[in-house]
């Protein structure tokens, strides 16, 4: 990196006098619910048996996991006569069974039994595309209710600790995770990192960011991957530690301008590989628990910002904000009615360096 | 410049998009991937409806109660005459619910003093100015049976029908339930027709039904046991907003009778009002002072016995939604008879679009025995 630690804006504002738009208040514009796989709920808190009412982009829906252990996620209420599955229906076996008049539905959506033997009617759930990846179940939106085309990878975590999570509800946009992992200059600003430098790439469903930075002196480098706009992870390294922290964040919208991140963080320190299993479990399982509070504690500090923040359609971007740009234009494919034009985004050149003061 | 400033790649770590196993795109035609649909309120229907339990409204008092969407004012003037009124004075839209006052046989506004006479005219002024040539909005209203009942109608037409008094033999004093539940007054209202739910929810056997309409009563009969016990049911469906049902237990001899209101308050939210009474043919015979003690140390049971007896249907009705269009089984014919028939008192009906001929014939009687589960109860 040669750049010098510019910071100007790319396209001054002219000094001529207020506008009449400056006079109105613009409230917080609400974005459609994006395309792509997103969180519903920890594996963890669903056991086998188990059925769960969760908010999902303005609706319901009903999460319950089989006896055989697989989790599905269906809409919330019975086609017989309407009611919810997920006020009193219990698992029985493979099947989901309506508290109001016993319909079983099998795995396929399928109603398979009625009350008093009687032949069951010709009617399904209607399910929605479900897989659990990374200790999260996930659910498919797409606005034309296209089948999936891509799946989130699943994350190797040998070798590290166990994976400890949070969950937390937020107002605004939830992918502002995603644009977070491409936002240079914020985690110098805001979370404190010096020395900060970042490229980025983008494929199809996935973007890339690579940053590196100190961090109290520490040279840290954290790869960020975006996978759709409703899972990012993170993987950091810190060479001279010896530490790897590798983090799943799962932001899903709920409501309008609401929604809930979760996520998780395994961690893995080279020097305990050597040790036995019995001491490095229990030895883990405190350092995890206490990394995650530090981590939550960092995370913490973009949740003011998240939640009152207002999406700025045309934003006036800064040089060390190429990948936000890239970004944005990146994101708008999973937004029906794409909210991005580009014309209001320059193009700058493929890296970005930024120091503080 | 890629690449360079980034080397550390997590061993093992996947390429950053797979694609989709042939399992998950092998789609099923059932799959939605789109934002599914919520509940959706009904409209308003036609018909009495409960605005309170005349116990409720003693002479002289006012109360304010929610009702479809909007408040109604109810008093009741020293003589005993009950009023049910839009709430808003005409003079300067004071609400008359909050701070309005009955004084001998008119209402008093709180604002200004304007009184308002049983005919809903204005007669005076807190100031002695003469008073506006302004009336008060009446609903009309009945008193029967212990309950205050209004009517409603969309096209503004007075009454068409009565509620008639039900004659109950002696037994307990009336023991009041009062429920505010979520979602559509209605699905209470159909429970009573709903033959299988009786069966999976509430654990009756061997149940039957059959039904008779007539204009705007819907009378429904079920047979069934309870715990190996007979089990008789006569629900009257008085229009969409009451419910008399008259249980029967003639193997021990116990019946109970219940007036049930059903009112949505507003889109969504609904109140369930039911007035209860106990009779016991074996403790009918007592002499009066006996046995009105004993009704007293019985009814706290038999209060208990019934709210645990629907209480599964509250948690249903919070959270279901009225599908229009049921994929039915077979014991739905008499709900299916029924919804046609409360269409009458719903603007815009409630089985429109429903394929006739994927509907049962009313043959006026589910004949084949609904055999349920624990059906060894059988004789």
């Amino acid at each position: 990196m040669t750049h010098a630690a510019v910071v100007h804006d790319l396209r001054p504002a002219e000094r001529s006098g207020p506008r009449a738009s400056d006079t109105l208040i613009r409230g917080r514009r609400v974005l459609p619910y994006p395309d792509g796989w997103f969180a519903v709920c920890f594996g963890h808190e669903l056991k086998r048996g188990n059925v769960r009412t969760v908010p999902f982009m303005g609706q319901e829906l009903v999460v319950y996991r089989t006896h055989a252990g697989e989790a599905f996620a269906v809409e919330p209420f019975c086609p017989h006569l309407g009611a919810h599955l997920g006020h009193g229906g219990k698992v029985d076996g493979d099947d989901l069974v309506c508290p109001f008049h016993g319909l079983a539905f099998a795995p396929d959506g399928r109603c398979v039994r009625a009350c008093g033997g009687q032949k069951p009617p010709h009617a399904t759930l209607t399910r929605r595309f479900t897989q659990e990846r990374n200790g999260m179940v996930v659910v498919w939106n797409h606005r034309t209710g296209q089948a999936p085309e891509w799946e989130i990878p699943d994350v190797d975590t040998q070798g590290f600790s166990k994976p400890k999570g949070s969950s937390f509800d937020l107002e605004g946009y939830p992918h502002d995770v995603a644009e977070n992992a491409t936002d240079l200059s914020h985690f110098a600003w805001l979370h404190g990192l010096t020395d900060v430098a970042m490229h980025h790439e983008a494929g199809p469903q996935w973007m890339t960011t690579h940053l590196s930075g100190r961090w109290h002196g520490i040279e840290i480098k954290i790869r960020l991957t975006s996978h759709g706009l409703g899972y990012v992870l993170g993987e950091s390294d810190v060479a001279s530690l010896g530490v790897k922290v590798t983090t799943c964040a799962f932001p899903t919208p709920t409501a309008p301008l609401k929604w809930t991140f979760r996520w998780t963080d395994a961690l893995r320190v080279a020097r305990m590989d050597a040790l036995p299993a019995v001491l490095r479990r229990p030895l883990y399982a405190l350092i995890i628990k206490l990394a995650h509070k530090w981590f939550v504690h960092v995370v913490a500090a973009d949740f003011p910002i998240w939640s009152n923040r207002r999406y700025v359609e045309h934003p006036k971007l800064m040089a060390g904000d190429a990948a936000v740009a890239a970004f944005r234009r990146w994101s708008a494919q999973f937004y029906p009615g794409a909210p991005v034009s580009d014309t209001d985004l320059p193009d700058i050149d493929g890296g970005g360096v930024w120091t503080r003061g | 410049m890629t690449n360079t400033l980034f080397q550390a790649r997590v061993d093992g770590a996947p390429p950053p998009v797979a694609r989709c196993s042939e399992n998950t795109r092998a789609a099923c035609p059932q799959f939605r991937s789109t934002v599914g649909e919520t509940r959706q309120a009904l409209p308003y229907a036609d018909g009495w409806f409960l605005a309170c339990f005349a116990h409720e409204l003693k002479p002289g008092q006012v109360r304010t109660v929610a009702f479809m969407g909007q408040d109604l004012v109810l008093y009741r003037t020293h003589a005993g005459l009950v009023r049910v009124v839009e709430p808003y004075c005409p003079h300067l839209g004071a609400h008359l619910g909050h701070g309005g006052k009955v004084d001998g046989e008119h209402l008093v506004c709180p604002l200004h003093g304007l009184a308002f006479g049983p005919d809903g005219g204005c007669v005076r002024t807190g100031g002695g100015d003469s008073p506006p040539r302004a009336a008060l909005t009446a609903r009309h209203a009945r008193e029967v049976d212990g309950g205050i009942l209004v009517w409603v109608d969309h096209a503004g037409l007075p009454p068409t029908w009565e509620m008639p008094t039900q004659d109950f033999e002696a037994g307990s004093a009336a023991l009041y339930v009062h429920q505010e539940l979520k979602g559509q007054a209605h699905d209470g209202v159909e429970n009573s027709a709903d033959v299988a739910h009786f069966g999976w929810v509430h654990g009756l056997t061997d149940t039957q039904m059959s039904y008779r309409i007539d204009g705007s009563l819907f009378e429904v009969t079920l047979t069934a046991r309870w715990k190996g016990q007979r089990f008789l049911g006569t629900f009257l469906n008085y229009g969409v907003g009451c419910a008399v049902g008259l249980f029967h237990m003639p193997d021990l001899g116990v019946r109970l009778n219940s007036i049930a209101h059903f009112v949505q308050t507003e889109p969504l939210k609904w109140r369930l009002d039911v007035a209860n009474q106990l009779s016991i043919a074996r403790v009918n015979r007592w002499p009066p002072m006996l046995r009105n003690l004993t009704y007293r140390m019985l009814v706290p049971f038999a209060n208990f016995w019934l709210g645990w007896f629907v209480k599964p249907d509250y948690q249903i009705w919070n959270a279901k939604r009225f599908v229009r269009h049921p994929q039915l089984i077979a014991s739905d014919k008499t709900m299916i008879a029924h919804r046609r028939w409360a269409s009458r008192f719903y603007p815009g009906g409630l089985v429109d679009g429903l394929d006739p001929g994927a509907l049962p014939v009313p043959s006026q009687r589910d004949t084949a025995p609904v055999r349920l589960r624990e059906a060894s109860h059988a004789p």
